[in-house]
């Protein structure tokens, strides 16, 4: 999980920028290839949209940050979903609409590039076929439904990947990053956008790659993880993609505004391991054990 | 004058008269408790485990340290708004002696952690919203250096010989390593999720870095800048973040936030050897000069656990204000 710049390999950096005339400025691991991130453009101008958007800049504002630690370089770039090209992206960011999500994880797959969704929640995508390279940062409809119900949540009460009035494990700074950024509050679609460019950075830089194939063994491997600023550690399952994490329970109060009640599943306690926790919403019963496919288990 | 060259067991014996005085000395100490949310400082004696004071802040307190003549105090206060820097945002300098405020020195944006030069000339402290260190003068306040490092920036140590300042980043999972005689960023590594907290062995060696969502700590080889290995606390479903090592080296004291333990690790061979209860979310966590104690701030619990590390048990709990967040003992 460790890794770090040296300083043989500082200096051999540093000596090659002198030698080629601009200073020694960043410190560097690797060839200087851009990671490029597709970002869909069948957003639209839904407020959906918008708020994704605005996760996916604050993410590439921070990626940008790091790049000056480690070295990289982060673009992003438009895509249509009917048409990603080979090599043209490492990965795509996307499924705004469910059929938007279903096309881009067609294209993506057949172009070797990383789908990143942070808009559809359709259960149907992640149990259509095992896709090693389609990963889902939106909580799937099936661990909302479960959380609801797990809650005990009256009736009309829904789950939710983020809520701007969460404080706890440094979710304060990360609202009030984004709500100084952008003037409005950090909604689930905001954060979603923001975990995937961040997900995707990562990636490039515990694998030192920027290309899908890499990165995409390096997003299934038992041992990866990211921090979500929700306290525990996430990962993506295996068998369907899906980043394993708490939702909140939501209900309306008597003015009509939305508050959190509850954060399911509940933190492991005890003996237990806080991963298998995480699997209590969404997954059915056998559904580890009946994965889609042994494809989508890491080699 | 004559030089006198003292028998081995002699020298044993001046060593352990040494270490006697030494313990009475710290019977007359004082822990001095952070509190967030109150908004204040409880002091401690340590010597019967009861409040002796509690002086007022104007901002959340947080990062607290001693200096090291003993003499002063310093506080890392912000206030409740991020993002924006304010005349609360401050370091506050205590005096020891008189329990008073004395100075107040500006750090840049929402200090959270610091950390004071070995001969007490420079602090180092994070702006956990500006993606920044601030070094200031700890005499005058003076600014002098802003250094750029990773994202959402928390802990700040030195090592013992002033030569290198380690600060963790939280949300870049970075350590970055300021060469303290330039103020230059020199190395940036990648650690655990969420780096908290940065301690140093006393022979400078080795440096211990907790990552709270990673659920263990990794260790630096400081001279190398090599990451020697990373262990986890309580199975990895520990949340570590306060760090201290003990004068003699050979005991690391990680306190884990949520699971509300404090685990002890042996320094050498990095295995757990004890995990001991204590309040509810202990954060900071500091060992009293004789290594014969151990304080850690209950944030949930509103009080400090005091642990005998002869016995690994909890021996005092102590009432504080609201939200404790570091503890620093003064001798």
């Amino acid at each position: 999980m460790t890794e770090r710049l040296n300083r043989r390999d500082f200096l051999h950096r540093a000596v090659l920028a002198a030698v080629a005339g601009r200073g020694v400025t960043p410190l560097q691991w690797r060839t200087p290839v851009p990671l490029r991130i597709g970002v869909s453009d069948a957003a639209g101008s839904s407020p959906q949209g918008a708020a994704r958007r605005a996760g996916i800049e604050l993410g590439l504002d921070e990626a940008r940050h790091a790049a000056t630690l480690f070295g990289g370089e982060v673009v992003l770039v438009p895509v249509a979903p009917r048409d990603i090209r080979r090599g043209a992206v490492a990965a795509v960011i996307g499924g705004h609409q469910t059929d938007d999500a279903e096309e881009l994880s067609t294209n993506t797959e057949r172009a070797g590039v990383i789908f990143m969704n942070i808009g559809s929640p359709s259960d149907s995508l992640r149990s259509n076929g095992c896709r090693p390279s389609v990963f889902h940062v939106v909580p799937s409809d099936a661990m909302c439904r479960d959380a609801v119900a797990q809650a005990n949540a009256p009736t009309g009460a829904w789950a939710a990947a983020w809520d701007p009035s969460l404080e706890r494990f440094g979710a304060d700074t990360l609202n009030t990053r984004f709500q100084s950024r952008f003037g409005r509050p950090m909604t689930s679609d905001a954060w979603c956008g923001w975990f995937a460019v961040k997900v995707l950075w990562e990636a490039s830089l515990r694998a030192r790659a920027t290309t899908a194939a890499p990165m995409a063994a390096y997003l299934r491997r038992e041992s990866t993880q990211f921090d979500g600023h929700k306290g525990r550690a996430l990962s993506f399952r295996a068998w369907d993609g899906q980043l394993r994490q708490p939702v909140y329970v939501l209900t309306r109060d008597g003015s009509g505004t939305a508050r959190v009640i509850g954060e399911c599943p509940a933190a492991p306690t005890g003996d237990e391991s806080s991963r298998d926790v995480l699997d209590r919403i969404g997954v059915r019963a056998g559904g580890v054990a009946g994965a889609t496919g042994a494809a989508c288990k890491p080699s | 004058m004559q030089t006198v060259v003292m028998p081995a067991a002699m020298r044993s014996a001046a060593i352990l008269a040494l270490c006697a005085s030494t313990a009475a000395a710290q019977s007359v100490g004082l822990a001095f408790v952070s509190n967030e949310l109150s908004h204040d400082i409880t002091v401690i004696n340590t010597a019967t485990n009861t409040v002796v004071a509690t002086i007022p802040v104007t901002g959340r307190a947080r990062g607290i340290q001693v200096s090291p003549d003993q003499k002063r105090v310093y506080v890392a206060l912000s206030d409740d708004k991020p993002q924006t820097e304010s005349s609360a945002d401050a370091i506050a300098v205590i005096d020891v002696a008189t329990k008073k405020i004395v100075a107040t020195y500006r750090v840049g944006s929402d200090p959270e952690q610091f950390a004071v030069m070995p001969d007490g000339s420079r602090i180092y402290a994070s702006n956990e919203d500006g993606g920044t260190a601030t070094a200031i003068d700890a005499r005058t306040g003076k600014h002098v250096a802003t250094l750029v490092v990773g994202i959402e920036p928390e802990g700040v140590g030195i090592t013992p010989d002033a030569r290198w300042v380690y600060v963790t980043s939280e949300t870049s999972n970075s350590v970055s390593v300021i060469d303290a005689r330039s103020n230059k960023v020199v190395s940036n590594l990648l650690v655990d999720l969420r780096p908290r907290a940065v301690a140093f062995t006393p022979d400078g060696k080795r440096a211990f870095v907790t990552a709270e969502v990673g659920g263990t700590v990794t260790v630096i080889d400081t001279k190398t800048r090599d990451i020697i290995t990373t262990f986890p606390i309580d199975r990895g479903e520990g949340k570590p973040v306060g760090v201290a090592v003990s004068p003699n080296g050979t005991r690391v004291y990680v306190a884990s936030g949520r699971t509300g333990t404090l685990s002890v690790i042996d320094a050498a061979t990095y295995k757990t050897l004890a995990i001991i209860p204590v309040g509810k979310r202990p954060w900071g966590v500091a060992v009293t000069r004789d290594g014969r104690f151990v304080y850690t701030a209950n944030g949930l619990s509103n009080d400090v656990s005091v642990v005998d590390t002869g016995t690994n048990k909890v021996v005092a709990t102590i009432k504080v204000g609201q939200r404790p967040w570091g503890v620093a003992i003064a001798r």
